[in-house]
């Protein structure tokens, strides 16, 4: 009995402030319209956190352009594990949303699933090998600008040997990985390239270890693919003099002072396209491909580090962007 | 009936104020509260959809948290529920994906939880031949244990048991054989939900009807006693932990049946530790924790609603399961704290 009565005055306390709450409680009340059933909703599905200033962040950032330019009722539910994909794509179908966008090559198969069920929604998943009438697979050619990256890297080590850390070995990630390999492969044939993962996407601590076994085992170019827990990279890479990191994704230049470059993928851009042509009718599921050629992935060079390269090296990497673009290189 | 009137006051007022801290919360994080709350209550009980979500997530916390508590009442601190359900999952898939595929379902699928829980209690199992041959306490071993299930699951998707492409880090897809079947058309509340029930009164016959269940408690409560009365303490121990173990293999193996299909990397998204916080809320007791699953698969289920329909963001739905888990404690006073003779003693 004693506990109880200790806990009343405290039960009482969050009480009082509920209802005093409640009292400003409509004004604030902006950010949830009740939604017509046939507005333009649109939602998204990441595996991480929106906020990871890379691969997710770069998808909300699309879908706040959706909400912008075409006026759109958005949703988003993030750091979804895949045991709440269905779910999650059913729960949206369900409320009659006009297109979900899962971000990620691992939704494939739960989008085919309930694409199926619910021919009403479009479904456009970010990677990932099913399509339907209404499923589009939207793939980033990343491969395309880390090819180049991986020429880059090979023009300006010193030691002749790179590493590359991934979150999952999910295909777009160990096709970017070795991409990258063959680039710079392409330049220096004994070039020395080590891929490892951290077994997930948001594990700093995992990704600064695995930099410090790079870098002491003299590797002095930094490539990644492992979304937020790229920070744990950039943190111990990026303040280790003659040592070159790599952004992938997004304009991550500014994250550390030895960015080299970055591979550009322009997400907003590619889903806002999409959504439009929800919006208008003509969305047709398929499999879409956007690289270099399509401007959608581009090499964002970072302006501090451009002389480090010599102009000679420079230029190859410039002519291998038209070589990929024009199909002559192949970067698989 | 004073003691049972107590704890309900108890309970309730702590829900109470749970209720109240996350509201607070959620103000602070200058979202609306009470859509927030309402989308929680819509995502767990609003349809039959809904409802059956419900259900569905409590089936792998209901038979975890069992597990769980077999071996807490031994004093046994089990934290290995996680990788338990892993070997568990492992298990069901290696054999449902096997050349036994071709078997029709009424056999397919008992022969893969069965392998499911024999994979759990033997993981388990492990840890207790520890403390029996060389005194590692079982709350060290169980957890290193999850650490090497979960490298083991990662190696076999890599390898051995990665699906026939070898593109994903993923096993096979089970056939639908050994597909659980689902008991509510246009649902997701599959056949698992009805073992798990089942498994409520035989955990119930076990602890409080049998010898086993018997000098369990006794061995828990006093070893040396136990010992003096003549019991087998190592042998009880043992027969404890396969049961906890069991239990959650069991789990791993509906789960993947029922639910997922396909094992992947970070296949468990932490069932094994929630099922300490299920024991403990269901304070040990079967029944309390058929209610304590229940609440948190409702928790689970409503809070991907809440982030959906209200805009309410993923880790805010952490916050809300944290509070209630803390002031739902705190109202239980400690009365599960290990004695620190049994955290010592080495037998």
């Amino acid at each position: 009995m004693k506990t109880t009565v200790r806990l009343f005055p405290c039960t009482l306390l969050t009480f009082a402030a509920v209802i005093l709450s409640g009292c400003h409680g409509d004004a604030r009340q902006v950010s949830v319209p009740a939604p017509s059933a046939n507005a333009f909703k649109v939602a998204l599905l990441t595996t991480g956190p929106v906020t990871d200033g890379g691969w997710n962040q770069s998808a909300y950032t699309g879908l706040q352009r959706i909400q912008k330019d075409l006026g759109a009722t958005v949703a988003k539910q993030e750091n979804l594990k895949p045991d709440q994909f269905e779910g999650a794509f059913r729960d949206f179908a369900q409320q009659g949303y006009s297109v979900v966008f899962a971000h990620g090559d691992e939704f494939s198969a739960a989008a085919a699933k309930i694409a199926a069920q619910y021919p009403k929604t479009d479904f456009v998943t970010t990677g990932g090998t099913h399509t339907a009438p209404n499923l589009t697979a939207l793939h980033f050619a990343t491969e395309e600008g880390t090819y180049l990256q991986g020429m880059e890297a090979a023009f300006v080590s010193k030691t002749g040997k790179g590493g590359f850390i991934g979150g999952q070995a999910l295909p777009p990630v160990t096709i970017a990985a070795n991409a990258f390999r063959k680039g710079a492969n392409a330049v220096n044939p004994k070039y020395a390239f080590q891929i490892t993962y951290i077994n997930g996407w948001s594990d700093i601590g995992a990704a600064k270890a695995q930099t410090d076994a790079l870098l002491s085992s003299g590797a002095d170019t930094i490539a990644h693919n492992c979304d937020a827990a790229a920070a744990g990279m950039f943190q111990t890479a990026g303040a280790k003099p003659g040592v070159y990191t790599f952004g992938v994704n997004a304009d991550e230049n500014a994250k550390a002072p030895n960015v080299f470059s970055s591979v550009f993928l322009d997400i907003p851009k590619a889903f806002a396209d999409v959504a439009a042509t929800v919006k208008n009718g003509t969305f047709h599921g398929q499999a879409l491909s956007l690289g270099l050629k399509e401007n959608d992935v581009r090499l964002i060079a970072n302006p501090k580090l451009v002389s480090v390269i010599t102009p000679a090296g420079k230029a190859k990497v410039e002519q291998a962007t038209q070589d990929i673009a024009s199909g002559k290189i192949s970067v698989l | 009936m004073a003691e049972l009137l107590r704890q309900a006051l108890r309970i309730v007022a702590a829900l109470l104020t749970a209720f109240g801290l996350t509201f607070l919360v959620i103000l602070l994080a200058h979202q609306d509260p009470r859509t927030a709350l309402s989308a929680l209550a819509a995502g767990a009980f609003g349809s039959p959809y809904t409802l059956a979500e419900t259900l569905t997530k409590a089936v792998p916390l209901l038979l975890t948290g069992l597990g769980v508590a077999i071996a807490f009442r031994a004093r046994l601190w089990n934290i290995g529920g996680e990788g338990q359900f892993l070997v568990g999952a492992l298990a069901a898939s290696a054999l449902g994906t096997s050349g036994l595929k071709s078997l029709p379902a009424f056999a397919l699928i008992p022969v893969m939880l069965l392998a499911g829980t024999v994979a759990g209690a033997l993981w388990a199992g492990l840890a207790s031949w520890m403390r029996t041959a060389r005194g590692v306490p079982e709350v060290i071993s169980t957890i290193m244990l999850n650490f090497i299930a979960a490298q083991l699951l990662s190696y076999l998707l890599h390898g051995p048991m990665q699906e026939g492409t070898h593109a994903q880090p993923a096993s096979e897809a089970l056939p639908s054989a050994a597909t659980l079947p689902v008991l509510w058309a246009g649902t997701t509340l599959h056949g698992g939900v009805l073992i798990a029930l089942l498994f409520v009164g035989v955990v119930t016959i076990f602890l409080f009807r049998t010898r086993a269940g018997f000098a369990l408690s006794v061995v828990g409560a006093n070893p040396e006693a136990a010992r003096v009365a003549g019991m087998d303490v190592a042998r009880t121990r043992l027969t404890t932990m396969l049961w906890s173990g069991g239990l959650c293999g069991l789990a791993g193996g509906i789960e993947l049946s029922g639910v997922v299909g396909t094992l992947y990397e970070n296949y468990s998204p932490g069932y094994g530790f929630a099922a300490v916080a299920v024991a403990l809320l269901g304070r040990l007791s079967p029944w309390g924790i058929l209610a304590s699953a229940l609440f948190f698969g409702a928790l689970n289920a409503g809070s991907g609603s809440m982030e959906r329909s209200a805009g309410v963001s993923a880790s805010l739905s952490y916050v809300l399961q944290a509070i209630l888990l803390l002031v739902l404690l705190a109202s239980q006073r400690v009365r599960w704290t290990p004695r620190r003779t049994v955290m010592n003693e080495s037998t």
